[in-house]
């Protein structure tokens, strides 16, 4: 099939991605800030041991759920957000309020203001905690809670006390630290993750400028190889460079680390798009390099 | 590459300069010089025998095998 207008459709092509990756972007965004926990339902807390009316309409049930769960974030330390730079499936930092005693009430009416209740965290967002289904029949799958300001692991009946804190529906770990070892190390996340920002606009401006020679009737040049391997490495390094920092960061806390943590399997759930995509634009360089070969050698024949 | 190519010797046993030639054969001035120099990696047999028409030669006057 012959292309009657190739940098129309060039043009389209260019477009096409630049509004596929700000959705993706846009929805990704989105997606990542309901993992964590958000601000708790309004005050419908029960006094202690006292149990969900039974006879409520299933909105207000759900309140009192939420409410319920609320509390629990209190007390585990878990009811705040994130603060300052985080990184995706790696690291960041995040503060919540602990108070084993402290209701939604007081959280309501604090949760801005109170200072004596605040802690700070490093987010391991890539660890979590072992999380045994099959033995949840048994009774043997780990646990973890905070009492007395001191977290533990239970599991076989057994409580054993840890260091880190644990974020429930983020399923991550999260390592106590004090304020200002949080702002020094927010610092340097954020001259990271600028670095990592800039090294994403270039690859994204190599695919870009791609495209335009492709246009421009610029097909086989050493400019589009080198861009062409870029994208390639920059894709495939990405799911490898995130578990090797893992890894690292393992290391780094190791001391915080038992037995009963894991690497978390979701940093790997939309890895594959990345090989994919990464593993396409190799072929293609290589395909270019096959085709930048041959043209040499026809501009070089007299 | 072990094939040399002895244009420049043949066009000065002919007293001929490049821009001569490349008017004579009808290749541009580049392409002789790629040529001349030994970078190119083919040669069409149509511009040998138009080199060899206008110089007066045999294509192994302008080409010619060494051991690397």
């Amino acid at each position: 099939m012959k292309i009657k207008n190739p940098n129309l459709v060039i043009n389209i092509t260019v477009i096409c991605s630049i509004i596929l990756a700000l959705a993706s972007w846009f929805f990704s965004a989105r997606n990542e800030s309901q993992i964590f926990w958000s601000v708790p339902p309004p005050d419908l807390s029960l006094a202690p041991g006292e149990a969900i009316p039974a006879t409520i309409p299933y909105g207000k049930y759900i309140h009192y759920k939420d409410s319920i769960e609320a509390v629990r974030y209190l007390k585990n330390g878990e009811a705040g957000g994130l603060e300052g730079a985080n990184m995706n499936n790696l690291i960041g930092t995040s503060f919540g309020l602990s108070c084993d005693t402290c209701d939604l009430k007081w959280y309501n009416a604090n949760a801005f203001s109170d200072q004596e209740h605040k802690h700070y965290y490093i987010n391991l967002s890539g660890w979590t905690i072992k999380d045994k289904e099959s033995d949840y029949f048994s009774g043997n799958f780990v646990r973890f809670y905070v009492k007395n300001n001191q977290s533990y692991i239970h599991q076989n009946d057994v409580d054993i006390p840890v260091k880190f804190r644990y974020n429930h529906k983020g399923e991550f770990l999260m390592i106590p630290v004090s304020n200002s070892a949080k702002t020094i190390f927010n610092v340097f996340l954020t001259i990271v993750l600028i670095v990592l920002g800039f090294y994403l606009l270039y690859v994204i401006v190599c695919f870009i400028y791609f495209l335009l020679d492709l246009s421009r009737g610029l097909v086989f040049t050493t400019e589009n190889l080198r861009r062409l391997l870029t994208i390639a490495i920059s894709l495939l390094a990405f799911p490898i460079l995130i578990l090797l920092l893992n890894l690292l960061i393992k290391l780094v806390f190791l001391d915080y680390f038992t037995k009963d943590v894991v690497l978390n399997n979701n940093i790997f759930k939309d890895k594959w798009e990345n090989i994919v995509a990464g593993i396409l634009f190799l072929l293609l360089y290589k395909a270019f390099r096959q085709g930048k070969k041959l043209k040499d050698e026809q501009e070089l024949t007299v | 590459m072990p094939i040399i190519v002895n244009l420049d010797v043949m066009m000065a046993k002919r007293k001929m300069s490049l821009t001569e030639l490349s008017e004579r054969v009808g290749i541009t001035m580049a392409n002789l010089s790629i040529l001349k120099t030994g970078k190119a990696k083919a040669v069409r047999l149509e511009t040998l025998e138009a080199i060899c028409r206008i110089l007066n030669c045999q294509p192994g006057d302008l080409l010619e095998y060494v051991e690397d």
